[in-house]
């Protein structure tokens, strides 16, 4: 999907930094701050909600909270009013 | 810009289950290899395999693969499959789920040893896997050496001396391009999803892209419009949902497209999603009895430790907003997967292979369907593992001493193509002005999500689409983008281009419908014209298609024999006077009248059985083709079948004559009758009597198929006059009419002819649910009931099947045999 509004919620005092929802991410929402060793949340619009960041997260220092709504379905809805 | 050189023996590209697989591979056959695995995510992680189903095909032992081979061919791959392919997967399934658990795969089994098996569909069971599937074979790859480079992208195929040399790529994290020279490049980049379904994201179509431009061979371009039903709300999509399809009207629909449970979703159920919308009764949503039902059923197997807190995760937020909201509608997944390879995962260009989704189609593995699942759930992991193992033996068969290893000599690079590819990748990041790879992939989405643009295809909207996507060509040619991330999705926007033009310029070529492609103006199979597959390769920028016909004749499932098997006939039949009849093709229908009764027609249309005598009425009724409920629930069909040549006493001598021997009625249609038995011979073979009397209270016992499998059925014809018609109109009546019904039989028949100009004209009406009490039509179906439509649909096929046979062949057989019968 493009052009969405999904949220990821990231609480930083619970991070360990222990790189897997970097790596976990599989269209490169999150990159990496080497000198942090932190997580950033640069291309949150690209996010697809498969909820991997979170899942692998041992910590839950991350929440993805999607904006079903904002996701368009590609279907021509209104011709059939 | 930064630029490295790299070399290795084979370069992987794609770290999904089929690159890691396949690496694994080729080192097992060939350990002194340089293998390079490049993943533009993380190798391990990326891909579709650890966010999907994690379900893997299973053929149970008793299944054997020439069997599952027939089932494929004929319900799935509807002959567009390469056999050989097929039946190699088929034989490989437990050595590949063998080789999986070997390479640490955590695959569950009963205590004694046994796989755990949930058995799904006709020939096939599932078993399943865990969502750490692809780290667990990233780890036994390194294991063996394989080298990974994570947050790397190919952007092009590198060729020199005519075959491939290599790729140009690049890290999406600060721009450097890796000139990698490799010996041998497996493509292994997946599916094209269009960056649309969220689960599919990863498979965006850049490696066939760069393949596509090295001048590689692509094939089964048109199969790429996978679509699945999804909730309205979450877009979760429901797998199996299409069995459990309602309209606004509370009707049940599916059996408008499907007559007994199938394999998998196929295109007919977004037809009729399409259907119901257009026709005002949408939206459609799913009712289960099973508060479970939807889901593909892998838990009930497993609870599957890594994946269950990411399945956990997601159905909490979806059912958060989609609540008791059932509704439905098709979302486009896509699947395009048209490398062209040949049973070894070669592709047409040297020293390129190509594995998984971005092959699946090309190969010809899948038939008429996109894949995966292709109509078949667990073959897409599966397919990976068994395309990538195959690759290995490949590379390794093809590699000659000493072609691999540290004193092999390095793949020659072409220094004026990679400078020239190189100023083409990065060509976005210096435009200042320009459109965003959003804008070029909001258009694609707006020509390939509809379900009347790319499922449910015809030719005007296929054009309308085309030109959305040439819209978008245009202004991919102005893509910018401000960073490396950026440019990257401008990559996958074009690579999203090129598939939507390819899918439509093919589509627009197939004239016909096939498994699952479907258009709306060619409803109809044509295996005499289209048993062929559509090519597409690029020619000096220019895209050049071509057709090549699929080699049936080589492999075990023929269509004469398969595609409709004929009725079994006794080696006497064979010598008799009839078999020249039975052998011929059958006369086929114009596909308008096939195209015309896909949906019911207006219940309003309908004739009651009560108004039998309009039959007479000089014209014709409002429903003379089609089925619909009548407004009391009962169903009805109607059928036109003209008659050349033909008098209604020929009509008259046919059902008089074919119940004395079953050959007579196999050849009538030698795909369903299997036999006819007169229970009344005395009276068939009473030449004093009419040939009316011969078979008037008369009963057939029948075996035949009418569409969903053989029944014995018992055919008692009746004068008209004692189901209903009026006697004084039938005084004067110049044609006949051949009917049937009594008080137990729930349906009424009747063939209603009469003479026309050339011949005469047949109109065919059945009453389900009524049947005939003192000589006149009852309901027989308690009140408030609504019978289901998929029979009647069946049975109106069958008889537009049979009576346009019987139409081309009656004067023939009535000149042959009526003498001898009548005197």
């Amino acid at each position: 999907m493009i052009r969405t509004n999904h949220k990821i919620e990231y609480d930083k005092d619970k991070c360990v930094g222990c790189k897997l929802c970097y790596k976990a991410c599989f269209v490169d929402v999150i990159r990496w701050d080497e000198e942090n060793k932190r997580p950033v949340f640069q291309y949150v619009s690209d996010c697809e909600h498969c909820f991997y960041c979170e899942a692998v997260c041992a910590k839950g220092a991350i929440k993805v909270i999607p904006d079903y709504a904002s996701e368009r379905m590609g279907q021509h809805f209104s011709q059939y009013k | 810009m930064k630029r490295e050189d790299l070399r290795c023996d084979v370069l992987v590209v794609g770290g999904g289950v089929g690159g890691l697989a396949c690496a694994v591979s080729v080192k097992e056959q060939l350990p002194d290899a340089d293998v390079l695995v490049i993943e533009k995510q993380t190798a391990g992680y990326a891909g579709k395999a650890n966010r999907g189903g994690g379900v893997l095909q299973y053929f149970p032992k008793n299944v054997k693969p020439e069997d599952f081979l027939r089932f494929h061919v004929n319900e799935i791959g509807c002959y567009l499959g390469n056999q050989e392919l097929m039946l190699r997967y088929v034989e490989m399934n437990t050595q590949l789920i063998q080789k999986l658990e070997d390479w640490g795969v955590n695959i569950p089994r009963e205590d004694n040893g046994d796989l755990r098996v949930l058995p799904t569909g006709p020939f096939t069971a599932m078993i399943c896997v865990d969502l750490d599937i692809c780290l667990r074979i990233r780890r036994r790859a390194e294991k063996l050496g394989v080298r990974f480079m994570d947050k790397t992208t190919m952007s092009d195929l590198l060729t020199a001396e005519g075959k491939v040399a290599g790729a140009l790529a690049y890290s999406i994290l600060d721009g450097t391009s890796y000139v990698i020279a490799a010996k041998n490049v497996v493509l292994a980049t997946g599916s094209q999803n269009y960056r649309f379904a969220s689960m599919w994201s990863s498979g965006r179509g850049d490696g066939i892209a760069a393949a596509y431009r090295a001048g590689a061979r692509l094939r089964n371009v048109e199969f790429g419009n996978f679509a699945q039903l999804m909730k309205v709300r979450s877009h979760n999509e429901v797998v199996f949902g299409e069995n459990n399809m309602y309209n606004a009207k509370g009707e049940f629909i599916t059996p408008h497209f499907r007559a007994h449970r199938e394999t998998d979703i196929n295109s007919n159920a977004i037809q009729e999603w399409y259907r119901q919308m257009t026709a005002g009764t949408g939206p459609v949503h799913l009712e289960f009895d099973d508060p479970q039902g939807g889901n593909g059923g892998a838990e009930r197997l497993w609870g599957r430790p890594y994946g269950k807190k990411f399945r956990e995760i997601n159905d909490e937020r979806a059912n958060a907003v989609d609540g008791s909201d059932l509704e439905v509608c098709p979302m486009l997944v896509g699947e395009q997967s048209p490398i062209c390879t040949d049973i070894g995962m070669r592709t047409t260009l040297k020293g390129l292979y190509a594995i998984g989704d971005c092959s699946y189609s090309g190969s010809g593995a899948a038939g008429a369907v996109p894949a995966p699942p292709g109509r078949n759930r667990g073959s897409g992991i599966l397919n990976a593992v068994f395309a990538a193992v195959v690759c290995g033996e490949s590379i390794g068969n093809d590699a000659f001493a000493p072609a691999f290893g540290p004193d092999a000599a390095p793949a020659q690079i072409d220094a004026q193509q990679v400078a020239a590819l190189t100023a083409a990748l990065y060509a976005p990041l210096e435009r200042t002005g320009g459109c965003s790879a959003e804008d070029v992939i909001e258009l694609v989405h707006q020509a390939m999500c509809p379900a009347e643009y790319s499922v449910v295809m015809s030719a005007d909207r296929i054009e309308k689409a085309l030109e959305i996507v040439l819209k978008a060509k245009e202004l991919a040619k102005t893509l910018k983008a401000k960073d490396f991330h950026e440019l990257l999705n401008c990559h996958e926007a074009e690579a999203m281009v090129l598939s939507a033009e390819l899918h439509y310029r093919a589509s627009a070529l197939r004239k016909e419908s096939r498994g699952w492609f479907l258009r709306e103006d060619y409803p109809q199979r044509d295996d005499a014209n289209w048993l062929k597959w559509i090519d597409v390769q690029n020619k000096d920028g220019e895209m050049a298609f071509s057709t090549v016909n699929v080699p049936v004749e080589c492999w075990p499932v023929k269509p004469d024999d398969a595609v409709i098997p004929r009725v079994p006939v006794t080696e006497a039949e064979k010598a008799g006077p009839l078999y020249k009849y039975f052998t011929r093709v059958m006369t086929e229908a114009d596909p308008a009248v096939y195209a015309a009764v896909q949906i019911p027609a207006d219940p309003a249309k309908g004739l009651s059985p009560l108004e039998m005598n309009r039959l007479f009425d000089a014209g014709y009724l409002d429903l003379e083709l089609g089925y619909c409920n009548l407004p009391d629930g009962t169903a009805m069909l109607a059928n036109k079948t003209f008659f050349p040549g033909c008098t209604p006493e020929m009509f008259d001598f046919w059902f008089a004559w074919h119940g004395v021997e079953a050959m007579r009625y196999k050849f009538w249609n030698p795909h369903q009758h299997y036999s006819v038995q007169t229970l009344n011979m005395d009276k068939a073979l009473d030449r004093s009597l009419s040939l009316k009397e011969r078979y008037w209270d008369t009963t057939h016992d029948v075996y035949e198929d009418c569409g969903e499998g053989p029944s014995r059925i018992f055919i008692n014809f009746r004068n008209p006059a004692d189901i209903g018609f009026d006697p004084e109109k039938l005084k004067d009546f110049k044609g006949t009419i051949v009917c049937a019904g009594n008080e137990k039989s729930p349906t009424i028949m009747c063939h209603f002819m009469r003479p026309v100009e050339g011949g005469c004209e047949l109109r065919s009406r059945f009453w389900i649910g009524w049947h005939v009490v003192n000589g006149k039509p009852e309901k027989l179906i308690p009140d408030g009931f609504k019978m289901p439509l998929g029979m009647v649909k069946a049975l109106l096929m069958h008889n537009i099947k049979e009576f346009t046979h019987l139409a081309s062949i009656l004067p023939e057989v009535y000149a042959e045999f009526h003498g001898d019968f009548v005197k």
